[in-house]
């Protein structure tokens, strides 16, 4: 199981290294109070502030919104999540489990209501790590959200884990 | 009960501990923050996925540990406050029905350098005091008086 594993994760950091360079652009469409508002509830962070002030991990945290200028077709993998053509989508995750590790973010001036918000996603890196549990591969992600003139709201790096 | 801690109990002193929130985890949050997130992945809100891979209930998305920590900051700091950068690693998997504590500590506060500024470490920790999830903030006072980009 464990060199099955190390196999597929070697794929995985084969296909990093060929998409290393390409920056993928995704309209993730116009920010509302309402989407604001629900991430607080979804956060259990009732904080008077919002939605004048939006909650720090609001971009971030977002895997999509839903409307992409690109949609996957509605394929996807047994774990739910899409296997598209974009970047991350199109890694050869099957038969490993993915998880979030980390997440590095520098924020930038409040997202404006309604702000169409780009997404500029690039992989940054692989590494393959050999622990307890057997062998681990981390994907590193780096992930600039600007409004539509260009302001940076948010830049992140994740680290995501596959196994 | 309000959002912010009293001002009276400030001590932006480096070592004071901020005052800690608990949390309890449930499935409807979980399944909540995956859809504003758009997180398809079936752990977060699939009880029979999440068991076949090993999990014992859903599991907490990375970024709800994230958000978590960070609510703490921003209730403590005040609303003059703001987060400016900010990292954070999850060290296991929290779950569905799980009761956690955030906490966090000052570790740094205003220097010549970045005047009004100051930052924390932050955790969240399970029902026996194991970390979950580890994190730091880096703040400033007035809004984005410093940019963190």
């Amino acid at each position: 199981v464990s060199e099955s594993a190390s196999r597929r994760l070697e794929r995985v950091g084969a296909a990093v290294e060929l998409v290393a360079g390409r920056t993928e652009h995704t309209i993730l469409g116009p920010v509302s109070s309402r989407d604001v508002m629900r991430f607080a509830v979804a956060s259990s962070d009732p904080n008077p502030l919002y939605p004048a002030r939006t909650p720090p991990l609001l971009l971030p945290a977002l895997v999509g919104w839903g409307h992409q200028e690109r949609p996957s077709g509605g394929r996807q993998r047994a774990d739910g999540t899409p296997a598209d053509s974009s970047l991350l989508g199109s890694l050869p995750q099957e038969g490993l489990r993915s998880v979030g590790g980390s997440q590095a973010v520098r924020l930038g001036p409040p997202v404006p209501d309604q702000a169409v918000v780009t997404r500029e996603e690039s992989l940054t890196g692989f590494s393959l790590k050999h622990g307890r549990s057997g062998p681990l591969g981390v994907v590193a992600v780096r992930r600039v959200y600007l409004d539509e003139h260009g302001v940076a709201l948010a830049i992140c790096d994740d680290e995501m884990l596959l196994r | 009960m309000t959002y912010w801690t009293d001002p009276g109990t400030l001590q932006r002193t480096p070592g004071v501990l901020l005052p800690p929130m608990t949390v309890r985890l449930d499935e409807v949050q979980l399944f909540q923050f995956a859809a504003v997130t758009w997180n398809a992945h079936r752990i977060h809100y699939d009880d029979g996925y999440a068991r076949a891979e090993g999990y014992r209930a859903p599991v907490a998305q990375m970024h709800l540990h994230g958000s978590l920590m960070l609510q703490l900051a921003q209730r403590w700091s005040g609303a003059e406050w703001s987060v400016l950068r900010y990292q954070y690693r999850v060290l296991r998997p929290a779950h569905a029905g799980d009761t956690l504590t955030v906490g966090g500590a000052v570790t740094d506060v205003a220097d010549r350098q970045w005047p009004g500024t100051m930052s924390l470490s932050l955790y969240i920790a399970g029902a026996a005091g194991e970390r979950i999830s580890v994190g730091a903030a880096f703040l400033a006072e007035g809004d984005y008086a410093v940019t963190g980009i």
